[in-house]
């Protein structure tokens, strides 16, 4: 022992000796606490906003690619003359019903894609050898985020990455951070001017808001330890809400955009989600009691229960998850399971009602994803277990649509003013 | 039966690195509840023990802090040095490890205790506590010289008391 010698040995010796070999007489208390505990469903890791991998492949470039890279260039300028002679683009309120425009997603290339839904025509916005992905657009529709060369964090779900900032034609491509680890999500201010990202910060969970012209520091907002999620600016850009964890605290908060001002929306519980109304006066969430999963919905300045009635309602194993709002907060977007993996989207007036259920039925993934086109007539939703991605009709009048297979994981929807 | 086949592992490791019979309990109980709880998002099953692991770590970590808010702890340092034979030098040089260790941050603790007793390599170090592999590497060699000068010290009074320069 007093031998110095091998001193890692005598660590590795003592360690032993201090462990003991006592069994700890606590193993029930832990098996009582799980049983009281609902898992985290495997959907409600953040892989769904983020894809678990992209791969780079560089296709060799036809020459009939170029000439016609060339004939676009060409029309691509004309564009502009005109654009530039006549008048500046009119821009869609930030929420609110809004023209359909382009589909951007990343590419099983790592490319940042373009797609026209309607004629399903796609282009590549920003190409390169670096792995490019995830696509958030402006809600004006005139930029977007996207990470580059992210690497995914098996344990946490997030991604080590830089987020970019682009024009929407793919234009002025430049970093609005620096390397940052752990990023869960992003969300752009309803004026387009700041950035909120959940990301760590020294290996603890933060939440900065980042100028978007890069022209200031970015805050980091008090949250109280929190891992946020869900993060959304409240029309106005002076409070953010989000989902909120850290241990086995989980609820829905507001903080103040100058990173003041914490308060409590929905206390601790069972919960996931926090997907705030358009009008920026709601939050809908998940709340499991029991077995019953079940959509709610909560007054952000009150964080009083406005949920509506369901028809027919949760229970008797219907569980529902997952919600999202119609671009003008009329209706409500959910999953609708049957007692089983499998699930359908749903549709209900937010009002409360009948739910229709849409679409097919499907075995959930982690990164299955559904939102709302800008104009409300459609759902687009994205089914990880085939990578397939699909134009429903929200009403189930019309055929559902299935849109290119290059879509490797959650699409983001161009807004664009009604008049053009 | 996961939570059977850690627990023994895991509530030494706490007690090891926390140092304190309770504290450990409360961080191997949350340790095993997030488990249980997030075990649907862990993508790669190869990577539970290294999930687990960092989970741990986290749980001690807070557990800390918690504490950190409420109390404040207090060093007993023994005013008498210990008798010289063979038996009671190798119990001395226990206590004068103990101390040593208890002088590491808990974080330094933590290297110590998964490196040198969960046995991982010090990739997956790196790995359950969230730092780089250069950063574990010399926080490691730090914290083993931060146990090794506190011995030496330690043991100084001792050696100097045997031979007579302090009697």
């Amino acid at each position: 022992m007093t031998a110095r010698s091998d001193f890692n040995g005598v660590i590795s010796d003592w360690l032993d000796e201090q462990a003991g070999r006592g069994a700890p007489d606590y193993l029930d208390d832990v098996l009582s606490r799980t049983t009281r505990t609902r898992q985290r469903p495997a959907w409600s890791s953040l892989e769904r906003w983020l894809p678990v991998q992209t791969t780079l492949r560089l296709a060799p470039v036809p020459r009939l690619a170029w000439l016609l890279v060339v004939v676009a260039l060409i029309a691509a300028l004309g564009v502009a003359v005109l654009a530039v002679g006549s008048r500046h683009r009119q821009l869609p309120p930030p929420f609110g019903l809004a023209r359909n425009g382009a589909v951007l997603y990343g590419g099983s290339d790592g490319d940042i894609h373009k797609l026209d839904p309607a004629t399903g025509a796609t282009s590549t916005l920003v190409a390169g050898a670096s792995g490019d992905s995830v696509p958030w657009l402006s809600p004006d529709g005139t930029r977007f985020l996207f990470l580059r060369d992210s690497v995914p964090n098996a344990d946490t779900g997030g991604k080590a990455a830089t987020i970019m900032v682009a024009d929407d034609d793919g234009s002025n491509v430049r970093a609005l951070t620096g390397q940052l680890e752990n990023i869960q999500e992003a969300t752009w201010s309803h004026d387009g001017s700041r950035v909120a990202v959940s990301a760590d910060i020294a290996g603890q969970a933060a939440l900065q808001i980042f100028s978007v012209d890069g022209n200031s520091a970015p805050l980091v907002v008090d949250t109280g330890g929190l891992t946020t999620l869900y993060l959304a600016f409240v029309p106005g850009d002076r409070e953010l809400t989000f989902h909120g964890t850290k241990g086995n605290v989980a609820g829905l908060f507001a903080v103040g955009t100058d990173g003041r001002g914490l308060r409590t929306i929905v206390p601790n519980g069972v919960t996931d989600f926090g997907v705030l109304s358009p009008d920026g006066t709601k939050l809908a969430y998940q709340v499991y009691e029991g077995t019953v999963g079940a959509v709610r919905v909560v007054e952000v300045a009150t964080g009083r229960d406005v949920t509506p009635a369901f028809d027919p309602p949760t229970g008797g194993g219907v569980v529902d998850d997952r919600p999202a709002w119609s671009p003008d907060g009329s209706r409500l977007l959910f999953a609708r399971y049957h007692g089983t993996a499998a699930y359908r989207l749903a549709v209900m007036e937010a009002i409360g009602g009948r739910v229709a259920e849409i679409g097919p039925t499907r075995t959930v993934t982690v990164a299955d994803y559904a939102q709302f086109s800008p104009d409300g007539t459609s759902v687009m939703a994205y089914f990880d277990s085939d990578k397939s991605t699909w134009l429903l009709d929200p009403t189930g009048a019309t055929p559902d649509r299935q849109l290119p297979s290059s879509i490797a994981a959650r699409a983001a929807w161009q807004r664009l003013a009604v008049a053009p | 039966m996961l939570a059977a086949a850690a627990i023994f592992r895991l509530d030494a490791a706490a007690r090891l690195i926390l140092r304190d019979p309770d504290q450990a309990k409360d961080a191997v109980q949350e340790t095993l509840v997030r488990a249980w709880r997030d075990l649907p998002t862990l993508r790669n099953a190869a990577r539970f023990d290294a999930w687990l692991h960092r989970l741990l770590y986290r749980a001690c970590i807070d557990e800390v802090r918690r504490l950190r808010r409420h109390r404040f702890d207090v060093d007993l340092t023994p005013i008498d040095h210990p008798d010289l034979d063979d038996a009671t030098a190798v119990m001395a040089d226990r206590d004068q490890l103990e101390r040593g260790f208890r002088r590491l941050e808990p974080e330094a603790r933590a290297l110590i205790v998964l490196h040198h007793y969960l046995d991982l390599p010090l990739p997956e170090v790196a790995i359950a506590l969230g730092i780089p592999l250069g950063t574990a590497k010399s926080r490691l060699h730090r914290a083993l010289q931060t146990m090794r000068a506190a011995l030496d010290a330690d043991a100084r009074p001792r050696a100097e008391l045997a031979e007579g320069r302090l009697a």
